[in-house]
């Protein structure tokens, strides 16, 4: 049984307008008929046409679907929906789902594979099979000519100096990225879009951060020719990191990690047209970290979504890489309250794990992890996690991260879920007294 | 940061700074010969790749002394998690006066806003301060008080710490310290104003005047004369009010003296037996009086005599028990002289000094006797169905009722047939419910009002939506708080 708070159904809203429309809603009066069945709840809301709007939601997962002509997901109506049924369960009766319910959640959960549910296997003909052997080794010859290119381009830039690299206009470290996306390498092309980014601010004393990111890429035009020579996970982080995607029907295949999953919290970036959610879990028996990464082109349906501070059982698998952490539910049971368990780790050894966890992997951006009775101290412009050992480490909290912080924790000590990066810990979320606050945003 | 003999060699190139191994980081020189097989401009790269990597994962914890804040214990309980919820929603949707509401059923239950909703709150509250009230920091806590006293912004909304030498505070902590010496020794008070009148720029002497509006009496008249004759006309208004307001100040005695002998009920005989009331009108004052009375001798208005252009400023200047007979206690015949020509001319100046002075019995008497009186004269009325009833007579003035009503002292919701006579009156004119003074209206409707106002077809939609949104937030937030 769904039991989410109102302020977390508002979490889960695309923009406060939606929220603000969505509470208009959120009265009986305004729905025709509610119903629930199947994990699955749904009602006719009148609008300003002639026929009702038909409004579902998926309790599993909490997507949902309207005919509203709306882009935003969920719309006002789903809002609605989801308010009124976590005030008034009552008002929805178990009965059989409509059609127009039915085939969409069968649809999804065909589509989500979940258990009982075999996915139609593709036959693959030989003739098929050689024509994906062939464009393999196509673009494998298209990413070594590329990288080939670029390992001259560093020799002329180490030859030359960076210092007149530090004025170049954006549109000079664009172009590359864009001869990597001709070279079939994206996840390379990303990184000099970043640049690309801040072009404008690398004479102002970012000479330090510019050659920490072309190092970086250096280092992936260093091992791609050695590629066969490194173990199997080094093999698969590298060709993640030049732009290679797994299948996902590939990672599904893979054994899970059944447990109870907490949403620490969600942070959403914009990558040029596209928006990314990213998704933080941590198993409460496990202990294991997730992050779900969700792509979302500019009026597509967001695939799921995740309430910080609520908790999903279900089975997660991790994408092959080093010490992998992004990976995806291979199936979703449905979404609970929970109580935080004590946890016992001190910010000295949390660093010292953090330290491990940037040696292993020269890629890595962001390393989870959990330190209990911390405090925190705002100074200036700068907020800091103090440890009882008598150690600090800078956090990078927003302006609004860092009153909530404060105000929740108000001199008291705290057990934190952080994000541990080079210049400072984002904090996820604070526990006090068993109760989880998301602080990510 | 990369080292600097490694940022220096990759900023001039490898021709003008040859890479060495005091490129790489301390302990990894040996490595130095294997990085450079390749070549020094592929060398390099391998250089700066590995010292990322170092430091990145050489990064510990700084060793930190120092005194960590201690918390302050709440004396307070928290409010349930859905009174929370719904403050922060009344906040996002920008209801305000729905926020206020909160806040004063907060305060009055005892209850602190969870640590959680305090940024939002303190926020609403320097972006809101028309609707905040100092009286409302019980409600965010000793938490709040601390979390605003390390914000640049929000520190604004705490107290100024209370002065301990007078001698040294200015402005706002100035005044707060004279208010609260006028409350335990006025005549200290009034000495300490005096003391500092000459120097006081003009904000700060109008500060002073309405603090010493509590507590008014004889003794204040001199230092009110005083402000009466200073530059500033805010002053000068202000002193002005005050010393009518001052029974047995010079300026009040005047003005009465003038009202009363100018205006006077005599009676006549005809044919020396029928006795009749007449009322006399005619200006009998020193023309040094009406100067120091800052009174206009020439009417501004073509067709209104001088003598009606003083006399009416001299009414509306003056409060009407001083001089006026009790018109609710006067026998119908007698009132029926205020209310015929040529006193009837004089009425809008008498309702000006009942608003100005709050009489509430005149106004009473104004509204059911004149037919000209305006709806602003209601919010005088006591609390009961005669206002209401009054209050119908006026509902074209849709505006001005409603302003005149919230303006009234009201403990329990407005009448439902009021109410639905009230809304009938909507018809092209939603500007009523977006004005910010009136939104304070949802306050004031009954639960079952929302019936009536669905089934008004004079507002629209999206109106009553606002309408119905404001009332059942603010019916859950008395839910939310009850035990």
């Amino acid at each position: 049984m769904l039991n989410l708070s109102e302020e977390q159904i508002v979490a889960l809203a695309p923009d406060p307008a939606s929220v603000k429309a969505g509470m208009g809603l959120s009265a009986i009066k305004n729905w025709q008929s509610l119903g629930a069945g199947n994990a699955s709840i749904w009602g006719l809301c009148q609008g300003s046409g002639s026929s009702p709007y038909k409004t579902q939601v998926d309790l599993q997962d909490l997507a949902s679907k309207c005919s509203c002509p709306s882009r935003k997901f969920p719309c006002k109506h789903g809002l609605a929906l989801l308010l009124i049924y976590s005030r008034q369960k009552n008002n929805f009766p178990e009965s059989k789902p409509p059609d127009w319910v039915n085939d969409w959640v069968v649809r999804r959960r065909e589509k989500q594979t979940l258990p009982g549910i075999e996915l139609p296997q593709k036959e693959e003909t030989n003739s098929r099979q050689k024509g994906v052997e062939k464009r393999a080794e196509a673009r494998q010859n298209k990413v070594s000519s590329g990288l080939e290119g670029l390992r001259i381009w560093f020799a002329d830039l180490a030859r030359e100096g960076m210092l007149s690299y530090l004025e170049k206009p954006p549109q000079y470290w664009t172009a590359l990225s864009q001869r990597m996306i001709d070279a079939q390498c994206p996840g390379i092309a990303a990184r000099f879009q970043g640049i690309s980014a801040r072009a404008f601010q690398l004479s102002q004393n970012n000479e330090g951060w510019l050659i920490r990111q072309l190092a970086q890429i250096h280092l992936l035009t260093e091992a791609w020719p050695q590629i066969e020579a490194l173990p199997a996970d080094f093999q698969q982080e590298i060709r993640t990191q030049i732009g290679f995607t797994v299948a996902k029907e590939e990672v599904m295949s893979q054994p899970g990690i059944t447990d109870q999953w907490l949403v620490l919290g969600c942070h959403t970036t914009y990558e040029q047209k596209l928006t990314v959610e990213s998704y933080w879990f941590w198993g409460i028996q496990s202990g294991k970290f997730g992050l779900y990464l969700q792509y979302i082109a500019p009026g597509q349906v967001p695939a799921t979504r995740f309430v910080p501070g609520a908790c999903v059982s279900g089975e997660w698998v991790y994408y092959p890489g080093i010490n992998p952490v992004r990976g995806l539910f291979k199936q979703v049971a449905g979404t609970h309250d929970w109580q935080m368990p004590a946890l016992q780790q001190t910010l000295s050894s949390a660093s010292a794990q953090v330290a491990q966890a940037f040696a292993a992997h020269p890629f890595l951006e962001r390393v989870p992890v959990w330190v209990s009775g911390v405090h925190f101290l705002a100074e200036e412009k700068q907020t800091w996690l103090i440890g009882a050992e008598g150690v600090a480490v800078p956090t990078d909290l927003t302006e609004d991260q860092r009153w909530l912080v404060l105000a929740l924790t108000g001199g008291m000590d705290s057990d934190a879920f952080c994000l541990a990066g080079e210049s400072g810990w984002a904090i996820a979320g604070i526990c006090l007294q068993h109760q989880y606050y998301p602080i990510l945003s | 940061m990369p080292l600097p003999k490694l940022q220096t060699t990759l900023l001039l190139g490898v021709e003008k700074a040859p890479p060495e191994p005091a490129c790489l980081p301390a302990g990894l020189e040996s490595y130095f010969e294997t990085l450079m097989e390749g070549g020094k401009e592929q060398g390099i790269w391998k250089i700066a790749a590995v010292t990322t990597a170092f430091e990145r994962s050489a990064v510990l914890p700084i060793a930190w002394q120092g005194q960590l804040p201690t918390p302050v214990p709440e004396l307070l309980p928290y409010c349930s998690s859905h009174a929370n919820h719904l403050l922060e929603k009344s906040i996002l949707q920008e209801f305000h006066a729905i926020v206020e509401f909160w806040l004063r059923i907060c305060l009055k239950k005892g209850y602190l806003a969870h640590p959680k909703v305090l940024p939002t709150l303190l926020q609403w509250a320097t972006s809101h301060k028309r609707y905040w009230h100092p009286d409302f920091l019980p409600v965010i806590g000793e938490r709040g008080k601390w979390l605003a006293s390390k914000h640049a912004k929000w520190k604004d909304l705490l107290p100024e710490a209370p002065v301990t030498d007078p001698d040294l505070a200015t402005g706002a902590a100035f005044t707060q310290y004279l208010r609260q010496l006028r409350l335990s020794d006025p005549a200290q008070a009034l000495a300490l104003a005096e003391e500092r009148w000459s120097e006081a720029p003009v904000a700060q002497k109008a500060a002073m005047l309405e603090v010493l509006s509590s507590g008014l009496a004889l003794r204040d008249e001199v230092l009110l004369l005083r402000a009466f004759s200073d530059k500033s006309p805010r002053v000068q208004t202000e002193a002005f009010s005050l010393l009518q307001a001052l029974p047995g100040s010079v300026l009040a005695q005047k003005t009465t003296s003038i009202l009363q002998a100018s205006i006077r009920i005599s009676s006549s005989k005809i044919l020396g037996f029928i006795a009749k009331n007449v009322l006399e009108i005619k200006l009998t004052a020193d023309p040094y009086d009406l100067e120091f009375l800052r009174i206009e001798t020439l009417s501004p208005v073509k067709g209104k005599s001088d003598e009606q252009h003083i006399l009416e400023q001299l009414m509306a200047m003056t409060p009407p028990e001083n001089w006026l007979p009790s018109l609710p206690d006067q026998p119908v015949k007698l009132n029926n002289l205020w209310l015929e020509s040529p006193f009837s001319d004089f009425l809008p100046a008498i309702e000006k000094a009942v608003l100005r002075f709050a009489d509430a019995p005149l106004a009473l008497w104004l509204i059911i006797h004149w037919k000209n009186a305006a709806p602003a004269l209601l919010s005088y009325l006591p609390e009961g169905p005669q206002r209401y009833q009054l209050a119908e007579a006026f509902l074209s003035q849709t505006e001005e009722v409603l302003k005149a009503l919230l303006r009234a002292e009201t403990k329990s919701y407005w009448p439902l047939p009021f109410c639905q006579r009230l809304f009938t009156h909507f018809q092209g004119k939603p500007y009523l419910i977006s004005l910010d003074e009136t939104s304070r209206f949802v306050w004031m409707l009954p639960s079952k009002a929302i019936d009536a106002l669905e089934s008004t077809a004079s507002i629209s939609q999206s109106l009553r939506d606002k309408i119905n949104l404001q009332v059942t937030l603010r019916d859950q937030i008395q839910q939310s708080f009850l035990p």
